[in-house]
């Protein structure tokens, strides 16, 4: 049996952090390992847990969810990061990490997403 | 850098000028120059009068030293008053006049410009008297007042004298006040509107071409009257009038003040249409043709300041409204975004659980009808939100923002200097539309094959420059982007230039004042 992937979570709002927290906690073979409220949280969590995967907001007060991404990556580079937004993401094209519209988060699906991502490490 | 703006600006504001003089302290060494300047100018001034025949020993039509001692007090204080005695004294008429008749004369002409010049510089300090009816209104009121003083305490003395009958009393002094009341009201408005002297070198642009036509035209208007045996003074008020609408208060009083010369000229050589039967009555005639011209034009030009500061001021509270009502979609943006959307972000989460748990495949479907019935009020609410404030500006900043509509454009765009720290909300949401709708335009219209972007945030404004090598030719018409974004930017406070000409490209520029 393969080990459930860790997940780290982070979005300022507290609403939404609790709703997606529970998809990771519902979807087999995947386990939350912390939730953050800030990019700064995000570096920090990401450093002390080491989680394969981390999915963090891109608007926050402070550090932005691809600053932050852009800090883990070189402390932790083996890491998936996937970027967040409230909108359709059409405006992060940009942007180095791969982005889910949280709109999408529930449909899309976890294994989905490391399906994509994940697998390419 | 706005850390170090703000310190200048906050230094500058502290400075404080000079302490002032205490009162026992000899007067700096400009002050004898100063008196005696004063001195000559008044002698000067009283010379010319008698010299020209403005004026004789009793009354003078047009009085200039009265507006010459009264505009040296008010503008340099009236610790100067002994320049104006000592040049009284010089000018008095002793051979005609008996000393203590000329010593009383002196003290009303020492009282009327000390009360006129008191007067006067209360109204300076409180602001700029002639830009305001009521400011015009007290200079006028104060110059009345104080030539009213010389024009009782000096035929009195007269009198007293028996230099001037008891029965020509009433006559001499109402010459006396006219005659005192017209030279101040030449003068002291002139000096004030032209104090402190714009003394560098003055470019020769139209306004200086119109400025020369315009005394050209009161000159030659006033020459014409001044010939003309027919009563047309009134020919010179179409001039008086261009004058005071298109130079206000500095044109109107250097114009009244050639036409009033010409026209005084005339009436002491008995030319002009002021002259009728006896000279007492010509001279009454210039009087009032000399107080009416000036108050009018005086009048006139204030009406002019007065409507320039009302469009100056309406410029700034239309400013101000603009950028309230910016802050204020900036702030339901953000309410909407941390508040509703998340919320319903949650929600939809949640019904979407609930449909892949649902014991029965019709529970699961509601469930995600439920969901998808939700991402439709997102989507709406998402348009909503983004009416309001791009909140692509909020994720990503001003730069990222237009690397982002960079990216998207199908011509390749270079961008230059974009500026890294914040510029203000304002600002940015008005450099991100010039950016955005000028690219947006650039693919619709000029057929280029390259864009420049160029943004630079220096000293309180945020520049955008967009060019492109395409067709070029764009038009502003009403409707037009090009209009809106004028639009646009001037409710910022900004300018808005486009440079389009057929075959070399468009080229848009913008300058906001920049906020925090």
């Amino acid at each position: 049996v393969t080990p459930p992937v860790t997940v780290l979570l982070v979005d300022d709002s507290p609403v939404f952090l609790e709703a997606a927290a529970e998809v990771v906690a519902s979807t087999p073979g995947f386990e939350l390992a912390a939730t953050g409220t800030s990019g700064e949280e995000a570096v920090e969590l990401a450093a002390s847990l080491r989680p394969e995967l981390v999915l963090v907001d891109q608007r926050m007060p402070g550090m932005t969810g691809v600053e932050a991404a852009d800090r883990i990556r070189l402390s932790a580079p083996s890491t998936v990061i996937v970027i967040l937004t409230a909108d359709s993401g059409s405006h992060l094209t940009q942007v180095d990490f791969p982005v889910l519209s949280k709109r999408q988060f529930g449909s899309t699906g976890l294994a989905e997403l490391w399906r994509r991502h994940g697998s390419a490490r | 850098m706005s850390a170090a703006l703000s310190t200048a600006a906050a230094h500058s504001e502290a400075t404080v000028g000079p302490a002032p003089r205490p009162w026992w302290a000899l007067p700096p060494l400009l002050y004898p120059v100063k008196v005696g300047a004063l001195v000559g100018l008044y002698y000067g001034s009283a010379k010319l009068g008698y010299t020209f025949g403005f004026a004789g020993p009793v009354a003078a039509i047009v009085w200039l030293p009265v507006g010459v001692a009264v505009s040296g007090l008010s503008l340099f204080g009236l610790a100067l008053w002994p320049g104006v005695l000592a040049g009284d004294l010089l000018s008095n008429d002793y051979s005609a006049l008996p000393l203590g008749a000329a010593l009383g004369q002196t003290c009303g002409n020492m009282l009327e410009v000390l009360v006129a010049a008191w007067l006067i510089r209360r109204l300076l300090q409180r602001g700029r008297p002639l830009r305001s009816l009521p400011g015009v209104a007290h200079v006028v009121g104060a110059l009345a007042l104080g030539t009213a003083i010389s024009a009782v305490v000096g035929p009195v003395s007269l009198a007293l004298a028996g230099v001037v009958k008891a029965d020509s009393l009433f006559e001499v002094a109402r010459t006396w006040w006219l005659g005192d009341l017209c030279g101040a009201l030449v003068v002291v408005p002139l000096a004030i509107a032209w104090w402190p002297l714009p003394w560098r070198r003055p470019t020769v642009d139209r306004r200086l071409v119109e400025g020369a036509l315009l005394l050209v035209v009161v000159a030659t208007l006033a020459e014409i009257a001044a010939h003309s045996h027919q009563p047309v003074a009134y020919l010179l008020f179409p001039a008086l009038i261009w004058a005071a609408v298109r130079f206000g208060a500095q044109g109107a009083t250097l114009a009244v003040a050639v036409a009033v010369s010409i026209t005084v000229w005339a009436t002491t050589h008995y030319e002009g249409p002021f002259v009728v039967g006896s000279s007492s009555h010509s001279v009454v005639n210039t009087q009032v043709f000399v107080a009416v011209a000036a108050v009018s034009s005086l009048c006139l030009a204030a009406l002019v300041a007065e409507r320039e500061l009302f469009a100056e001021r309406l410029g700034e509270s239309r400013a101000e409204l603009y950028r309230a009502a910016e802050t204020e979609r900036r702030r339901i943006e953000h309410a909407l975004h941390d508040g509703a959307q998340q919320r319903l972000l949650a929600l939809g989460l949640r019904l979407h659980l609930a449909g892949v748990r649902a014991a029965s495949p019709s529970d699961s479907l509601s469930f995600f009808n439920a969901e998808s019935q939700l991402q439709a009020a997102l989507d709406e609410l998402r348009e909503l939100s983004h009416g309001t404030h791009p909140s692509v500006l909020s994720e990503l900043g001003l730069a990222g923002a237009i690397a982002t509509v960079a990216a998207r454009s199908t011509i390749p765009v270079t961008l230059h200097e974009l500026p890294d720290a914040p510029c203000g909300d304002v600002a940015e949401a008005t450099a991100y539309y010039v950016v955005s709708e000028g690219i947006t335009n650039a693919m619709k219209h000029s057929r280029a094959a390259t864009i420049e972007v160029r943004l630079a945030a220096t000293s309180g404004t945020l520049s955008v420059e967009i060019g492109d090598d395409g067709i070029g030719g764009a038009s502003e018409y009403a409707g037009s982007g090009l209009r809106g974004l004028r639009e646009r930017v001037k409710e910022a406070g900004g300018t808005f230039v486009v440079s389009s000409p057929a075959g070399r490209g468009t080229r848009l520029a913008a300058t906001v004042p920049a906020g925090t």
